[in-house]
């Protein structure tokens, strides 16, 4: 009988423990994506990184628009919508959540304010972390250059036909006020409720002769090694290494730990550049 | 009768006049602004606290350095040239075309192609020196991107930059383009001098600003520690839905431009925040440094309180509760956060838990109850109790920080 009861309870307990589920959760950065897994991140990176997990089925690859202001209901409102039924339908209690720029921002928004949606507690409630790759937690000058000079006018909209409330959103100064009020996990700040690491990019490689400059698309390089002449010396080409480290703790430079030491620029950082994706798997 | 009709004819004018007035005036009620949150829900969540000093209420500085400045010109300008101050080596230029401004189409996709056809073509503008020294396209520009080159980069469709060539040392230039654009066409022109001495300095004392509250901003211009006069100086308060106010700036005794007062701002109709912006020149000698910067801060109405009357700890199913009364004066989603302390029988406090609660509630007093759950709490030893502190008030649906 004693050892009948000694069964059962392992039993039960094996039982409780192989129903619940490992699963990781793609965020986007800014933008308005309907098809993230292709446009945004590419099928070679998602499967590569999901492989990593026990079931490589348990992953779902968000889709919102995030270029709204991070609290609204496109974005953070989207956000916790997928999360929410992902996390239902799989039975996931500990889900891994991958961000990329602007979309550590809209996840940090859920996981610093709770009470805002009664979907939010039981979503930080099953994150065991946050991996934050390229966050832009503080903002980014770039984001203070697009804006600069513009008036927004409710009738004729941007005026210079680009900038979205998310842009505005990202201009350091705001940036700096969100983190000061309705952000948690930056300096001198009340901590976030799960681990929130980061990934930070801190360079941009386009020399034409460096094979390393065409992963993720050569032109992207371009782009991004002339918009670093807004930036700091350290930076992916969009932001600075201080605004992706700016919230959480520091997982690693990528400089540290990609291969051949290579630097990751903010549109690499979402590829399957330079082994980002093998560490990203095995994390799993 | 006619003394009726008389007093009906004032009446009327009274009530005409104060419609006006009030359809002039921009709307300042709380009851008007946009709402980030409506959710009914009661939602409450408690978690453990690690650093206790983190929670504290603190003012919100912010600061900024500039070492830029902006200004928009026509087609018109352009052709004939534009003056352009520089005052350090490796001058960024970029140029953006306004095509929202005069398209009758204001959607993005229209508004995205204009832009692209209105961009200007870096070839076709010329530099011309003081001296009378004039280049043409790249050949005063160390490193150019046109506006297919930095279409993926997040600028305003239809923009293209150069640097000037270092071994270009000016402090002012003229820019003009051979190109065939609109005389009324707008551009805006932005100049960034990153390896330039003059600085810009900027600083708020505080984001969050709630109304009757003061406004400390300061700015100041200096040479490497060497204070600048400023001249000429445009301040604006601009809402988040472009309406712009003068914001009146007073020196002081160091040359610095100040704001203290009052903010006398109506509240916005569009979420987003207020910024100040300033457009200025200082003047060293023969070299002018034209300079631009701006910051953001909250202005927001005070829509509720918390009633300071005084609860006690509770137990209840799942912890301990506590309730905080509030005072609402406009309906909405107020949220209450409170930290659970941990008192030993010196008196020494350590605060251990945070709870956090939120639901919709109607003007009037009501109360909002705080949970820490059961899995927060440790055991209680001799002569140690419970206490709550630093409880806060938030308008989750203005997203004010109110207490």
């Amino acid at each position: 009988m004693r050892i009948a009861s000694i069964f059962l309870a392992f039993f039960i307990c094996f039982s409780s423990t192989a129903s619940a589920e490992k699963g990781l959760a793609f965020v986007h950065g800014t933008g308005n994506n309907n098809d993230a897994l292709n446009d945004y991140w590419t099928q070679s990176m998602v499967n590569s990184v999901v492989a990593g997990l026990p079931n490589p089925s348990n992953y779902v690859v968000i889709n919102c628009n995030f270029e709204e202001y991070m609290w609204t209901d496109a974005a953070a409102g989207c956000l916790a919508g997928q999360l929410t039924t992902f996390i239902n339908n799989n039975n996931i209690s500990d889900l891994v959540v991958l961000t990329h720029s602007n979309g550590g921002n809209v996840m940090r928004w859920i996981l610093s304010n709770p009470t805002w949606d009664a979907r939010y507690p039981a979503i930080i409630n099953s994150i065991s972390k946050v991996n934050a790759v390229a966050a832009s937690s503080l903002g980014t000058p770039l984001a203070n250059a697009v804006i600069n000079g513009t008036v927004f006018e409710q009738i004729l909209g941007w005026i210079l036909g680009y900038a979205s409330d998310a842009v505005r959103m990202q201009q350091t100064s705001w940036m700096a006020y969100y983190n000061s009020t309705w952000l948690l996990g930056t300096s001198g700040r009340p901590a976030l409720p799960v681990i929130f690491r980061n990934v930070v990019g801190s360079d941009v490689d386009s020399a034409f002769w460096d094979s390393d400059s065409y992963c993720g698309g050569y032109a992207y390089q371009l782009a991004l090694e002339f918009t670093q002449n807004w930036l700091d010396s350290c930076s992916d080409g969009f932001l600075n290494c201080s605004s992706q480290a700016g919230a959480g703790s520091l997982w690693f430079y990528d400089t540290w730990r990609t291969k051949g030491g290579e630097p990751l620029s903010h549109h690499q950082s979402r590829r399957n550049c330079f082994n980002l994706d093998t560490i990203l798997r095995n994390d799993l | 009768m006619k003394k009726q009709q008389i007093i009906k004819a004032i009446g009327f004018c009274i009530i005409s006049l104060a419609i006006t007035s009030t359809s002039a005036a921009p709307s300042s009620s709380p009851m008007d602004l946009p709402s980030a949150n409506n959710n009914r829900q009661l939602v409450q969540f408690s978690q453990k606290v690690v650093d206790p000093s983190e929670f504290a209420k603190k003012a919100n500085p912010v600061k900024a350095e500039s070492q830029e400045y902006w200004f928009s010109v026509n087609g018109s300008e352009l052709k004939k040239g534009i003056s352009v101050d520089v005052s350090g080596s490796d001058s960024l230029i970029s140029l953006s075309p306004k095509a929202a401004l005069h398209s009758k189409n204001k959607s993005m996709a229209n508004i995205t192609k204009a832009s692209q056809n209105l961009a200007l073509d870096l070839d076709l503008v010329e530099i011309t020196l003081p001296n009378g020294a004039t280049f043409k396209g790249e050949n005063a520009m160390s490193f150019k991107a046109d506006s297919k080159q930095l279409a993926n980069t997040g600028f305003a469709k239809g923009t293209s930059a150069f640097k000037l060539d270092k071994s270009i040392k000016v402090k002012k230039f003229s820019l003009k383009t051979s190109q065939s654009v609109d005389d009324g066409q707008e551009y805006l022109i932005n100049v960034l001098e990153k390896n330039s001495p003059f600085k810009l300095k900027m600083e708020l004392h505080d984001q969050q600003i709630i109304a009757g509250e003061k406004l400390f901003a300061m700015v100041k211009m200096d040479n490497q520690g060497k204070r600048i006069t400023l001249g000429k100086t445009k301040a604006q308060f601009v809402s988040p839905g472009g309406q712009i106010f003068p914001a009146g700036l007073s020196s002081d005794k160091s040359g610095a431009l100040v704001f203290d007062k009052v903010v006398n701002l109506p509240f916005a109709k569009t979420a987003g925040l207020w910024e100040l912006q300033i457009s200025t020149r200082g003047q060293q000698a023969d070299q002018t440094i034209r300079r631009n910067s701006k910051l953001a801060f909250a202005y927001q109405p005070k829509t509720a309180e918390l009633n300071n009357s005084s609860e006690k700890l509770k137990v209840a199913n799942s912890g301990l509760s506590y309730d905080v009364n509030v005072n609402v004066n406009h309906p909405g989603r107020y949220e209450v956060t409170g930290l659970l302390y941990l008192v030993d029988n010196a008196g020494s406090k350590k605060a251990i838990a945070i709870a956090r609660s939120a639901k919709w509630v109607e003007p009037g007093s009501e109360t909002i109850p705080l949970v820490f759950n059961n899995s927060l709490l440790p055991d209680l030893q001799k002569g140690q109790r419970f206490e709550i502190g630093q409880v806060g008030l938030n308008d989750q649906s203005r997203m004010s920080v109110l207490q």
